[in-house]
């Protein structure tokens, strides 16, 4: 009997398919679990304040439609299956756990019980228990604290936040912070010691204190430095991929902020400064905004921005003499032109040479001159 | 006194090729399931509405089928009739104009979520929602996947069916990705249909099948055997359990039934 081909090469692509849906699906599963994993202090701190707001000002019934949500949610990833199991659960226990909400005006910003939220919104309901907390003090920093290390933020509004804070918790003013940060680094750097100083971003914050006093700094760059590595941050790519963004000049800082420039491409563009290319203040900014629309509109990695700004850069700096291959095309074309061809050439075809020839020449008589 | 609390559950009938026993497999599920204390609504989104034939229905104008459901302006007043003078079963009758209207579906807003959307601000009170599609992939079937909470493919287990499902799997896999559907509706099972011992080639393919349904991450259920009485049954209007009760094929859909009760009891 002839055999039957079998099914299974059949399923090729479907068995592809499968596999890779079932993959994607456990990657969310997981990035869910990290990001409740990641705040296990935050849910206890939470329950603590929690109790305390119920205590002091008992519960109330917020509507649902007052209640707008928190930009800073460090949960940002949350997935409708997870919303369907919280509103299953409300369904079937009712609230348990008061939202914790902050009073703007009428409204009511969520400051814990997203989920929550959504899945009462996804059933219709009409009101949510909450307690209401003050505003707190230092917002900007728990919301920095939250979009810190997220790299999708541009690096501009990144670094004029961490000037913020600092500036906030230190005292230190800040238009002082980045000289500051420079001197003490490169102090640092003489005395290979920034190593030691990189090593205490893992560490506890006494750890910190301590490994700070054992190095040759000031009080003011010892408050810095902590500050800057208790956000978690290394001082120096605070300064090396940061700092160097609040100097920028304003065209640049523009285009990051309303084109999405990038923030490396930006460093590359900068360097075209009246400085470095040694003409006008005018002028350089001109040929600093041709150069970023054209890194924009064509998309450019910061490879080949480099090489355009180098372009640009020799253009100013060294403009050598180069070899053009149209002249030497041009120099043997006419030199083809013999007195024979030019003898049995229409007369009106020879004057306009002519003018040309004429034209070029003196072009060519002002170059030299001058 | 009011019984367990239940969950609708939306079962999409897909295949990618005609005359596999997708409405066999409707309809017999859905008398199963009512015997089991189920109420089902069957929604036939074929053109060529053999849910009619199947349920000795006469046909209907286009006004009292599912086209009314999806034209623009639904009233909320969904067409069903009682199958088998059973009110626990009710039909949405299916109409030939249907292709016209999935033309139209491609140029509406959520046109491929119209079904989903009907059944969302115009619930029906059924357990299961059972819904027969066209054989063809497109617009009625993307607004079917987008509409379920799981979906069943019969399979005939010769080559032009099985290439039909392998291709499916992967469309169904897609669409729930291009339609951004969250959870996808997962494929439930694959069930045989129209299995003939006496076929060498069914009872090969029958002996792959559960390698192939294990790497798809698909429960395999058991086949379902053909037989000219399922034809009878069909000629008169009647599922092969009213028409002949104590026939062995009725035994064919009890896994699948008593699973797809248990989702509705489960709230999946």
């Amino acid at each position: 009997m002839a055999r039957i081909p079998a099914i299974s090469q059949r399923f090729t692509g479907a068995y592809q398919a499968t596999e890779q849906a079932q993959r994607i699906a456990e990657l969310q599963a997981e990035v869910e679990q990290l990001r409740a994993a990641q705040s296990p202090d935050l849910e206890a701190q939470l329950e603590v304040l929690r109790e305390q707001l119920k205590a002091q000002s008992g519960e109330l019934a917020v509507e649902v439609e007052l209640i707008y949500p928190n930009p800073h949610q460090p949960r940002q990833t949350i997935t409708h299956e997870s919303i369907q199991t919280i509103a299953r659960s409300l369904e079937k226990d009712g609230q348990i756990t008061p939202l914790i909400v902050i009073p703007q005006g009428e409204r009511y910003l969520l400051w814990d019980g997203q989920r929550r939220w959504e899945a009462a919104k996804s059933l219709g309901w009409k009101s949510l228990q909450a307690v209401t907390a003050p505003m707190p003090k230092d917002l900007h920093r728990k919301a920095l604290l939250t979009f810190i290390h997220h790299e999708d933020l541009n690096p501009l509004d990144k670094a004029e936040a961490i000037v913020k804070e600092v500036s906030d918790s230190t005292g230190i003013t800040a238009d002082e912070i980045p000289t500051v940060l420079s001197t003490v680094l490169r102090r640092l750097e003489r005395g290979q010691q920034i190593n030691q100083l990189t090593s205490l971003i893992a560490v506890t914050p006494e750890d910190q204190q301590k490994g700070l006093q054992q190095l040759d700094i000031s009080e003011t760059e010892t408050c810095l430095l902590l500050s800057l590595l208790d956000l978690g941050l290394n001082p120096a790519s605070v300064k090396a991929n940061l700092l160097s963004m609040l100097a920028l000049p304003l065209d640049l800082k523009k285009a990051i902020r309303e084109q999405g420039l990038k923030g490396a491409h930006a460093l590359a563009l900068a360097s075209l400064s009246a400085k470095n290319l040694k003409i006008g203040e005018r002028q350089a900014t001109k040929e600093r905004l041709a150069a970023t629309q054209e890194v924009i509109e064509q998309d450019l990695t910061v490879a080949k921005t480099r090489e355009l700004v180098t372009q640009i850069k020799t253009r100013y700096l060294n403009p050598k003499p180069v070899e053009s291959k149209e002249i030497t095309t041009a120099a043997r074309g006419l030199e083809k032109l013999s007195p024979d061809l030019m003898k049995a050439t229409d007369q009106e075809q020879l004057v306009e040479l002519r003018h040309i020839l004429q034209q070029k020449l003196a072009e060519i008589d002002a170059i030299l001159a001058g | 006194m009011p019984k367990q609390q239940s969950h609708q559950i939306v079962v999409g009938i897909l295949a990618n090729a005609g005359g596999v026993g997708k409405t066999t497999l409707a309809v017999h599920l859905a008398y199963d399931l009512f015997k089991r204390g189920c109420s089902v609504a069957l929604i036939d989104l074929d053109p060529q509405r053999a849910l009619d034939v199947f349920c000795g229905l006469p046909s209907v104008e286009a006004e009292n089928s599912v086209v009314r459901v999806l034209l623009k302006d639904f009233d909320g007043k969904w067409p069903l009739v009682p199958a088998w003078d059973t009110p626990k079963i009710e039909v949405c009758q299916g109409h030939p104009t249907l292709s016209q209207i999935s033309d139209d579906l491609v140029i509406r807003r959520r046109g491929e979520y119209t079904l989903a959307d009907r059944l969302h601000n115009h619930p029906l009170p059924h357990d299961v929602v059972i819904l027969d599609c066209p054989a063809t992939l497109g617009m009625i079937c993307e607004n079917a996947i987008a509409a379920s909470t799981g979906l069943l493919v019969p399979i005939q287990l010769e080559m032009k069916s099985v290439s039909g499902v392998a291709d499916l799997v992967q469309w169904v896999i897609a669409i729930s990705g291009d339609l951004q559907l969250d959870p996808r509706p997962p494929i439930l099972g694959l069930v045989p249909s129209l299995y003939d011992s006496n076929r060498a080639i069914h009872r090969q393919y029958l002996q792959q099948l559960p390698e192939v349904a294990a790497q798809l991450g698909i429960k395999l259920y058991p086949h379902i055997r053909d037989s000219s009485e399922f034809k009878n049954a069909s000629a008169n209007g009647l599922p092969l359990q009213k028409y002949r009760p104590g026939h062995l094929a009725n035994k064919d859909f009890e896994e699948l039934a008593k699973d797809l009760s248990k989702l509705v009891r489960r709230g999946k």
